[in-house]
């Protein structure tokens, strides 16, 4: 919610890049040292003016803004790129007969006693992908980020891609040519859910059914749990990672089994003995798939990071590795499971086959064969 | 059942050839994953490649992976879907010297082929089997002598050779991975120069080399008499190709490729020229004195020998017979195991 403490210094609409009118509203807040940022509507199609969200002018990554020479993206403005996204998602909806953003609190409570499997990027998903075909009318469907790309299988795809990057990699939602990378041709994503913020970006929202979009916050300060992450992510929606907020999200829909795959937080890799020196050892990854902006974000800027890495779990020749951040996000994450499953009542259980993740960890065939005891918490009817 | 086949090159076609042929011709579903028709300057027939999302259902879905020269069982990402479903077929494939392929699933004790050549000899375990050739396809070359002479306009008889490579053997230890694969390009050359000298105006060479794998086909189509190789004892796609296409094609099969060769067609005779690098030139001289309806009735009595042996429908009917037959990666993996 927009705190009473925000004043307007702009209140005009602006011209949307595609011609419409966009409401965008910029703001300082007295309260957080005169931060400017953008007041979006919140999904209320009617247009009330309670719930509005605030997006921060932040920067907090300036080196994936840098010139594209660089890696980056060349926008050195976060608030810029979000603010073009939101022009851009809008105009699209409009243009498609749209009067806005489609609330995803329509979502609330619609799977209740379902199953739902979240599939996330890690390299293990693949081992997981024999199961998942098999048994795909048992259950629901999650798929965020480039974890669709393995379910573009009619009789497979997912019944939701929940992602909130600004700015998506192309080959999430295209086929791409070998061996370059380059974009091909979209997928086809008709019947496919999408749920994300107006700020994700416009090339991959694009190519959902526009009434199939649902848009909306997600913040895991909604669920009360953690009190400094309500702080966090209350007004900053990228301040969690995409696969966090997912167990919320299937918390809100009402669903009362909660499977993860693929939720390594780890990257495999492979032990080798230095060609010249014999005290010494490689540490290579080796699985990449699924993890190629990890592998642009830091392998390519820093191949010596690799090295520097402790493989935590010995596999055959297959091992794999850790480092703080992604030991951090796991750590996170079995807390956000923890609530999920002890407070809000939605079974919930890893079956990521390795990793790092340790939260009621069991094979898959299991985790589907589990009957769940109770119902899950009522959830709040919005957000 | 549904198989899928793995390589990292296109190994001529040849992997493309033989899963075609299974979803042409048998009940079986079949799919090839490589990184593409293309290597060095040539292009081969391919299906999937490695970035294609479609590899996911494939390989999910799988009852058989087929791991086809270069890459083993634990490659990833397709150890991971053996291990995840342990009751897929795990197999190996071998199209080349033992030298130049990864043994590792031969290693592991899971079933594999080799191709009906001199490999067979190298590769002891492996099961035998022939080499598709799509000459069934629709848009396989028909081979009409009148019309290729009236397309080339000059009225000289072709003679044609796609060697893989410009290498020259001499260096190569005799029956290295290297000495096989370079088909003898520094002996036979000469003499087809030679040919080509003594029959001015009448005989041209054409050699076939760094283009698309169709555009072979169709140049080879236009030639009269086509020549493999002289040298190493074995035959390879280029004689098959050439019986196919119903033209006279030289080639020098030693008897124990020979051996090999019969067994795996079920046949008593190969019908091709046989020629070594010292009787090369006297059977070109031959065959180029021969007289049209000669050279047409031999290449005719060579493509019915493929329709016979070599018929990409029984060829692939086999290959099924022996993948419904093998075990499973877990009882194989259970088995190594204990």
């Amino acid at each position: 919610m927009a705190s009473g403490l925000l004043r307007s210094f702009d209140n005009q609409p602006m011209p949307g890049r595609d011609g419409y009118r966009v409401p965008l509203r910029r703001f300082f807040d007295v309260q957080r040292n005169a931060a400017w940022g953008y007041l979006i509507d919140n999904c209320k199609v009617d247009g009330r003016a309670e719930g509005l969200h605030v997006l921060y002018n932040y920067v907090t990554c300036p080196e994936a803004f840098e010139g594209k020479d660089k890696g980056g993206i060349g926008l050195h403005d976060m608030g810029v790129l979000m603010e073009r996204n939101h022009e851009d998602n809008l105009a699209w909806l409009r243009a498609n007969g749209q009067k806005g953003y489609r609330d995803w609190n329509e979502l609330h409570g619609k799977h209740k006693g379902e199953t739902l499997v979240i599939a996330s990027c890690g390299p293990s998903l693949t081992h997981e992908l024999p199961v998942l075909y098999r048994r795909r009318k048992e259950f629901r469907l999650m798929c965020v980020n480039r974890s669709l790309r393995p379910f573009m299988d009619p009789d497979a795809k997912p019944d939701y891609y929940y992602f909130v990057e600004r700015r998506g990699i192309p080959d999430w939602v295209n086929e791409v040519e070998w061996p370059t990378g380059a974009a091909k041709s979209p997928f086809d994503l008709k019947g496919i859910a999408m749920i994300g913020t107006p700020q994700c970006d416009p090339r991959i929202t694009r190519l959902f059914e526009p009434d199939r979009c649902y848009w909306g916050y997600t913040e895991l300060g909604a669920m009360g749990h953690v009190p400094e992450c309500a702080n966090l992510t209350k007004y900053d929606v990228k301040a969690a990672t995409t696969i966090g907020n997912a167990p919320f999200i299937a918390w809100k829909m009402g669903f009362s089994k909660l499977i993860l795959v693929g939720c390594d937080f780890a990257l495999d890799c492979q032990i080798a003995q230095h060609p010249e020196d014999a005290k010494k050892q490689i540490v290579e990854p080796t699985r990449m798939y699924f993890d190629r902006d990890w592998h642009q974000s830091h392998y390519a800027r820093d191949p010596g990071w690799v090295t520097r890495m402790m493989p935590t779990v010995g596999a055959y020749n297959r091992a794999v590795m850790s480092e703080p951040i992604l030991t951090g996000h796991a750590s996170y994450f079995s807390a956000v499971l923890d609530f999920a499953h002890h407070e809000g009542g939605m079974w919930c259980a890893n079956a990521s086959s390795r990793g790092n993740l340790a939260f009621n960890n069991m094979p898959l065939d299991a985790a589907l064969d589990h009957q769940t005891a109770k119902e899950p918490v009522e959830c709040a009817s919005s957000t | 059942m549904r198989i899928v086949h793995v390589a990292k090159t296109p190994v001529a076609g040849a992997m493309e050839a033989l899963s075609s042929a299974i979803r042409d011709y048998t009940e079986h579903d079949s799919r090839a994953i490589n990184s593409g028709g293309k290597v060095n300057n040539l292009e081969f027939p391919h299906d999937l490649v490695f970035s294609d999302s479609g590899i996911f259902p494939a390989l999910a879905r799988a009852d058989a992976i087929v791991f086809h020269q270069n890459v083993n069982h634990q490659s990833q990402p397709f150890r991971d879907f053996l291990d995840g479903d342990p009751s897929k077929k795990c197999l190996g494939f071998y199209h080349s010297h033992p030298d130049a392929c990864d043994p590792g699933v031969a290693q592991a004790g899971f079933p594999h082929f080799c191709i009906a050549q001199y490999q067979s000899l190298l590769w002891r375990n492996a099961i035998p089997i022939r080499n598709v050739i799509r000459f069934d396809r629709d848009d396989w070359p028909k081979r009409d002598a009148e019309r290729a002479r009236e397309r080339k306009g000059d009225g000289k008889l072709w003679i044609g050779y796609a060697p893989t490579f410009r290498q020259s053997q001499k260096d190569q230890t005799p029956g290295s991975s290297q000495w096989h694969h370079s088909k003898g390009y520094d002996v036979t050359m000469p003499i087809l120069e030679k040919i080509d000298k003594d029959f001015p105006g009448l005989v041209e060479v054409m050699v076939f080399e760094g283009i698309r794998y169709d555009s072979c086909i169709k140049g080879k189509a236009l030639c009269d008499i086509l020549v493999d190789e002289v040298v190493t004892g074995s035959y390879h796609r280029n004689t098959l190709e050439g019986l196919a296409l119903g033209i006279p094609t030289a080639c020098n099969v030693s008897p124990e490729v020979h051996g090999v060769l019969v067994k795996a067609a079920g046949a008593n005779d190969f019908p091709v020229v046989h020629a070594t690098a010292e009787t090369l030139d006297e059977k070109l001289r031959w065959l180029v004195g021969l007289d049209e309806k000669t050279r047409r009735r031999m290449g005719n009595g060579s493509h019915d020998w493929m329709c016979r042996h070599w018929h990409p429908r029984d060829i692939a009917r086999e290959f099924c017979a022996h993948v419904a037959a093998a075990p499973s990666y877990g009882e194989v993996a259970a088995k190594a195991g204990a």
